[in-house]
């Protein structure tokens, strides 16, 4: 299947052709809002719950997009917004059921969602996962999903610097955290 | 960036990043089918839940209109009998009038908190008619 631009699929919005329009919007940003999301929430299953409600939203919205941003920055500012609720509201039940948790340090559930056999990858999560919530977002945003510099700055609203500046931050972090295991 | 990484953080550099999460088989060959019946669903839900919310609406603006209306025929009624109650009796009386009665009349309605009069007969002295008349 053939996939469409931005401003192609726009077009059949604005012509009234949104189911048509909505398929193609779907077919082409599924996996990579699948990923921005899942990286930041790690659960497959919260992934899906939360990619299915960004596509609803996206759904009920489009036809007041006014095309201020382009699509693609609109698209990963829900996914974003949305994720970023959701690890607010879950935080806050995190605290409810344990108050006493000095909330700094999380360790992931041993539920299997990474590649089996692979310790590092876990520990490296973990590591990543506690890093300060926008910091982690720069750094999955950059390292995973490879995106400009350029994007990461107008999808979250901040200077390319600042978003150079916590990228750096971060990645010394982790290696840091690194350096103290003994896999390497 | 790979190059840079590997320069600035050499052990993050080896973590085969594109092999960390498991995602079920076929998860995304059905997806685009299942969030377009998901948001047909909800397109007919909201349908039939602004139906239902607009039948409330409408139900609770008849309610109001229908309650609005008996208070103020309550009130108007409760008026226009005593404005009648009043009339009738000056004009039996009319032959009777003078400023005495007047007062007692004013004196009446002010105690009674009478609806017709109440506005403006707690605002009049009656000494002040009576000097007014004089």
């Amino acid at each position: 299947m053939i996939e469409l631009s931005d401003n192609e699929i726009l077009k059949l919005f604005r012509n009234n052709k949104k189911e048509i329009a909505f398929r193609a919007l779907v077919d082409k940003y599924k996996k990579k809002l699948y990923w921005h999301i899942r990286y930041m929430v790690i659960d497959h299953d919260d992934c899906d719950d939360l990619l299915q409600d960004v596509f609803i939203k996206i759904w009920n919205n489009i036809d007041n997009f006014r095309g201020d941003s382009s699509l693609y920055t609109w698209l990963y500012r829900i996914a974003t917004n949305e994720s970023l609720n959701f690890l607010k509201k879950k935080k806050r039940i995190f605290y409810y059921n344990d108050p006493k948790g000095d909330g700094k340090s999380i360790e992931l559930p041993s539920k299997d969602y990474i590649i089996e056999g692979e310790k590092l990858h876990q520990k490296f999560l973990e590591i990543v996962q506690n890093l300060p919530e926008k910091q982690r977002l720069i750094f999955n945003m950059k390292y995973f999903e490879n995106m400009k510099y350029e994007e990461i700055s107008e999808i979250l609203h901040i200077t390319e610097g600042a978003a150079k500046a916590s990228f750096h931050h971060a990645i010394k972090k982790i290696e840091n955290e690194l350096k103290k295991l003994n896999f390497f | 960036m790979d190059e840079d990484l590997n320069k600035i953080a050499p052990l993050l550099s080896k973590i085969n990043k594109d092999s960390l999460f498991k995602v079920p088989d076929g998860y995304f060959d059905n997806f685009t089918d299942r969030i377009i019946d998901k948001v047909k669903t909800e397109k007919r839900n909201n349908t039939i839940n602004l139906f239902i919310k607009n039948s409330l609406k409408i139900a609770a603006s008849l309610i109001f209109i229908l309650a609005l209306y008996i208070v103020v025929d309550h009130f108007v009624n409760d008026k226009n009998k005593n404005f009648n109650l009043y009339s009738k009796y000056i004009y039996e009386n009319i032959n009777e009038f003078d400023e005495i009665w007047m007062i007692e009349f004013i004196n009446y309605d002010k105690n009674n908190n009478s609806i017709v009069f109440e506005n403006f007969l707690h605002d009049i002295d009656a000494e002040e008619i009576l000097k007014f008349i004089e």
